[in-house]
């Protein structure tokens, strides 16, 4: 189908229609390459396209830009508007969270309504907005505006009608009197936060949600705690809260991706019909790998139309034979030169 | 030093053996070694004329007195496993050598990387009467060694391999509870490059592209007041006439080439060499095959020792008359970067020192 896109606004109709992935996808493609120096680059050294852009072979040989690219490049595909909207107050910057001395992942996102559209199908498309509320146990957007995830959170707080959302105050417990209002309203509470905020508060609560709540940790296991394992994250959270193991869900994002998956009960990861995760050999990023086959995780993410939508991110993965994925946690280079390796496997 | 002398004397015997041009055994090892595609030929022959040039008496009493070993002070009576590394021809052979000279009975896993060399040595060795077949053991599996504790055991990991290493020599029955480790954690080097003059840019690339970059002591960061981009058309020069004579024996994977459309990506300074790739900046050191490049001075050097802890191994210079702060005396000569004096010491420490502690 021709389709002449040329604004943000086209391009949020487009990548949210039912288009099939695979079209889409190519006319991203192009537009990135036509418009995105950084990607233009790294896909003409690594020699693609041999032929006209995108028409060669399938999606899987498409170059996906390592991630930290966004730390040290701006990775911006500029659309014919994109000026106009920029000064438009219609543009955010989003920054990596991280250790002192780490240089951020500055991601510049040029429609934001791109990314509040995605926030919400992505949302939408698990779990029913409109029958919930949302307990944000982040800091609180004021003081964070650079942080896709509180931004997230803000977004998903607003759509609230009966305004009983809100983000709850660090270091403060659950109230039971805030617990019983939510669930006499009829509505879903669903509790979302960063994993180690989301223990501290199950640690000071002694509040029971209802069965029928959900809790959503964001990952940032490592952060302030002792690393533990997911399973025994959600353990505990589960048995703090009085809910089902199976009530607490995971998202995985960054603020790189301007779409979310989620694990809603389980390990497993799903993501949403305009995102398509695969798992690459570390060894040869360009080799995806089988089912079962633990690599890294790269992503094309459409929402990122005006950035880069053709990631490799540092994460190791697995992905099963239903398109479901795992995150194993961060990517540890084994082949560090020098002589590291004794006990060879016999 | 009645025994030390002993032990040195026939030491250099069996060295001179070994070395002879006449060890068919020797001779046999290479070319297995070649053959069966472990290392280049040019590699090995480098290995095996360092150590025709470096080790001699001298050389052994100097490593004796510095490490102050004497007939009392020794490590007689202790059984001391090395787990020997395989990333470059004959690298176990200092530790070897070490423990032989020590005075204590050795025991070797041999690497499956390099199965050949070493063994020929150490034969040679069970050829004299200072050691017997009981005071010079080797195996290629440690489940080989089962049940025979030591007193020391040296081996090199990284801070992720260490816990799989100890598990294995548990389950082996090879450590007791007083037990000491010697683990070194150095996986490269550092140079400092003020000069390009063609001796020390010689030096440099053979310090970076011997072995294919792949030893502790091959250099993996050069700090130079002069830029990548100002001296790279004329160091290429240098490399294509070292590869040349020393074609680069393992291939990189695919990986390499992705991190130069990285580079290339976000304007990155570099210079890719199909087989290999210089960067500026960017150390982020996880994986074969690249050199960092940092402009800078001494002072640099310095600094970048403080970021990278004990990921590096040494320091070279080209001239006696550079000091990097904070480094007095333990900083070596690009020119030995891949042909040390038999006595340096890996991650700092001498080993004979360590094993007479």
């Amino acid at each position: 189908m021709f389709q002449i896109i040329s604004t943000m606004q086209d391009w949020i109709e487009f990548i949210f229609s039912n288009q099939s992935f695979e079209n889409k996808t190519r006319k991203v493609f192009e537009y990135q390459f036509e418009r995105n120096p950084v990607y233009r680059r790294f896909c003409e050294a690594m020699n693609y396209p041999c032929d006209p852009p995108g028409q060669s072979d399938g999606l899987s040989s498409i170059p996906l830009l390592p991630v930290r690219a966004f730390k040290h490049a701006n990775v911006i595909t500029k659309s014919e508007d994109y000026s106009t909207l920029n000064t438009q107050n219609s543009s955010l910057l989003f920054k990596s969270s991280g250790t002192s001395g780490m240089v951020p992942a500055m991601h510049h996102v040029a429609d934001k309504e791109i990314y509040r559209q995605s926030v919400l199908k992505c949302f939408d498309h698990f779990y029913d907005l409109d029958d919930a509320v949302i307990l944000g146990y982040t800091p609180g957007y004021a003081d964070n505006p650079h942080s896709s995830l509180i931004w997230m959170i803000n977004e998903l707080i607003k759509q609230d009608d009966i305004k009983k959302s809100r983000f709850l105050k660090l270091n403060k417990p659950l109230s039971q009197g805030e617990v019983d209002d939510i669930a006499a309203s009829g509505k879903q509470l669903i509790l979302f936060g960063a994993a180690f905020g989301l223990l501290d508060l199950a640690e000071i609560s002694t509040v029971k949600l209802p069965s029928n709540s959900i809790v959503i940790e964001t990952g940032g296991m490592k952060s302030h705690r002792r690393e533990m394992s997911r399973s025994e994250m959600h353990r505990k959270m589960a048995n703090a809260f009085g809910i089902d193991i199976s009530r607490v869900h995971s998202e995985y994002g960054m603020c790189e991706l301007l779409s979310q998956a989620y694990a809603t009960g389980g390990k497993w990861f799903r993501s949403v019909p305009w995102m398509q995760v695969s798992i690459h050999d570390p060894d040869a990023p360009q080799t995806r790998l089988s089912a079962h086959q633990e690599g890294l995780i790269g992503v094309i993410d459409l929402a990122n139309v005006h950035s880069c939508s053709f990631l490799l991110t540092g994460d190791r993965g697995v992905m099963d034979q239903k398109g479901r994925f795992q995150v194993l946690g961060r990517w540890n280079p084994k082949d560090l030169r020098g002589c590291n390796f004794l006990i060879e496997q016999d | 030093m009645k025994d030390i002398q002993n032990r040195i004397e026939t030491l250099l015997q069996v060295i001179e053996n070994w070395l002879s041009p006449d060890n068919k055994y020797l001779h046999q090892a290479i070319d297995q070694t070649v053959e069966e595609g472990y290392f280049s030929f040019p590699d090995v022959k480098h290995a095996v004329l360092a150590f025709k040039d470096t080790l001699n008496k001298t050389a052994l009493e100097e490593w004796v007195s510095r490490s102050g070993m004497s007939d009392e002070n020794n490590a007689s009576g202790q059984n001391v496993l090395c787990l020997h590394a395989g990333n470059l021809p004959l690298v176990g052979f200092q530790d070897a050598l070490a423990v032989l000279l020590s005075g204590a009975r050795y025991s070797g896993k041999i690497s499956r990387k390099d199965p050949y060399l070493l063994p020929t040595f150490l034969n040679e060795v069970k050829k004299t009467e200072v050691w017997s077949g009981v005071d010079v053991q080797w195996c290629h599996r440690l489940d080989d060694f089962e049940g025979m504790q030591n007193d020391a055991i040296l081996f090199a990991g990284s801070q992720q391999s260490v816990p799989g290493v100890m598990n294995a020599l548990k389950k082996n029955g090879l450590k007791k509870t007083d037990t000491r480790f010697l683990i070194r954690t150095a996986h490269f080097s550092m140079a400092y490059l003020d000069s390009i003059e063609k001796k020390h840019m010689q030096d440099l690339t053979e310090a970076i592209f011997r072995y294919g970059g792949k030893g502790c002591r091959s250099v993996a960061v050069v700090v130079s007041p002069f830029s990548l981009d100002e001296i790279k058309c004329e160091f290429t020069d240098y490399i294509e006439a070292f590869w040349l004579d020393n074609p680069q024996h393992e291939k990189p994977r695919p990986k390499l080439k992705q991190r130069f459309a990285y580079n290339k990506a976000i304007e990155r300074p570099q210079a890719w060499l199909d087989d290999f790739l210089l960067q500026e900046g960017g150390l982020e050191l996880d994986q074969d095959f690249i050199c960092y490049w940092v402009q800078g001075d001494e002072k640099t050097v310095s600094e970048l020792t403080d970021t990278l802890g004990d990921q590096f191994q040494s320091i070279y210079i080209t001239q006696p008359d550079i000091t990097i702060p904070g480094f007095d005396d333990n900083i070596e000569f690009l020119s030995d970067a891949q042909q040390p004096p038999v006595y340096w010491k890996p991650d700092g420490t001498d080993i004979i020192q360590w094993l007479c502690r």
